[in-house]
């Protein structure tokens, strides 16, 4: 793979981690300013409402600037990040008809994608 | 205290582990976790979740910057990336089976294997027998010295691959990038060179991250605030930490750091034993 290739996917992934620490501490504010003076405990697990936990519940509810689900959705933009990359590398590999390295970043694309949208 | 109160001190905390973390080169994820379980009384879980974020955003800047100087194999990253997503994958299902002290007790195990891994004597890697099927797959490279362009071999790339595999489980059980144990897998056994061996572990560390967080987000186990603390302390933190030129003095930096994460190993071992997790 080209140099320069790999310099635009690394300028793209910094913008990315950039976009996504911007979101979240928007969110941080929102959170703080709602929640700051309040007791709190992190100390026994529960699993929390479904919208900070399902990819397109949590977009839903940022748009309605709901505090966790703001940071949540920076959170997932850091999550879909390596994703690019991924995918990036994918689709240079098809071009140079590189066929097993095609294949082989398309099945890390599905393991990634799995993740992301498996529900139990 | 209330969670403002809270937020700034997690910040502050990661921010300290995320520097050291990134000067001493043994990741500021193995310090976070205990951190936040030890220090702070936080559930496991939530400790791993914000960890394995942080992780995310400080590898995926940070790997591309180590590729252009030339040392990252991607050909072997891409490959490896295969094995080490797949046992992230696994790893993650199998952290929701294990109970919080169950967790703690091998966090503390890792914990100390990764930093006898880490810190075993550098030597020069003698070349194996390249292995027909990196031939196959071109990933014997060159990487630069002093005196220009130096070829390597690949050798052993199934062996290496399910050691990546296990590595992967650790990376999705954990919330870890189990960094030492990616690079122990490509430079004893595939004998890559030390350089390259680190900066190609770098380059993997965000995509393998990646395929336990979309099952740690589903779970619960990525609480936004907590996340968001660990995230915006950790991350400057290490960049800052990165960017310090690497001194004599650090070598023993290295070692004060390992021997605490080593009492810190054993400290999570009891917390899960004496069922304090």
């Amino acid at each position: 793979m080209p140099n320069t290739l790999e310099e635009r996917i690394g300028r793209l992934l910094r913008a990315m981690v950039a976009a996504a620490v911007a979101v979240v501490a928007l969110g941080a504010v929102l959170y703080l300013v709602r929640h700051g003076a309040e007791p709190f405990s992190f100390s026994t697990f529960t699993p929390g409402p479904l919208d900070l936990r399902s990819p397109t519940r949590i977009v839903t509810a940022a748009f309605t600037l709901d505090p966790g689900a703001v940071i949540q959705f920076g959170i997932l933009i850091l999550l879909v990040t390596p994703m690019a990359r991924v995918i990036l590398s994918a689709v240079s590999y098809a071009r140079t008809r590189d066929l097993a390295y095609a294949g082989l970043t398309t099945t890390v694309l599905a393991v990634l994608l799995f993740s992301l949208f498996w529900r139990n | 205290m209330t969670l403002l109160q809270f937020t700034l001190l997690i910040l502050v905390a990661s921010l300290v582990a995320g520097f050291l973390g990134a000067l001493t080169g043994l990741g500021g994820g193995v310090v976070l976790t205990p951190l936040l379980t030890l220090v702070f009384g936080v559930d496991i879980r939530y400790a791993i979740g914000a960890s394995l974020v942080a992780i995310i955003a400080t590898s995926s800047g940070a790997a591309s910057s180590f590729v252009s100087q030339g040392f990252t194999n991607i050909r072997v990253g891409m490959l490896l990336e295969v094995p080490t997503t797949l046992g992230a994958l696994g790893g993650a299902f199998l952290a929701s089976y294990l109970g919080a002290d169950w967790l703690a007790i091998v966090f503390g195990v890792v914990l100390i294997l990764a930093m006898l891994a880490s810190n075993r004597p550098v030597r020069p890697v003698t070349p194996g027998p390249p292995d027909p099927i990196s031939i196959r797959l071109r990933l014997p490279s060159t990487y630069p010295t002093s005196t220009g362009p130096e070829p390597y071999r690949v050798a052993r790339v199934p062996l290496g691959a399910s050691v990546m595999l296990g590595a992967g489980v650790l990376s999705g059980l954990l919330g870890i990038g189990a960094g030492a144990f990616k690079v122990l897998a490509m430079d004893q056994i595939m004998r890559l060179p030390f350089k390259v061996s680190t900066t190609t572990s770098n380059f993997m560390i965000g995509v393998t991250a990646a395929a336990s967080a979309g099952i740690y987000l589903s779970r619960g186990y990525i609480e936004p605030a907590v996340a968001m603390a660990v995230l915006l302390g950790a991350l400057p933190g290490s960049l800052l930490g990165a960017r310090v030129l690497v001194r004599a003095s650090s070598r023993t930096l290295r070692l004060v750091f390992s021997l605490l994460i080593v009492l810190v190993g054993v400290q999570m071992i009891i917390k899960g034993v004496t069922g304090g997790g």
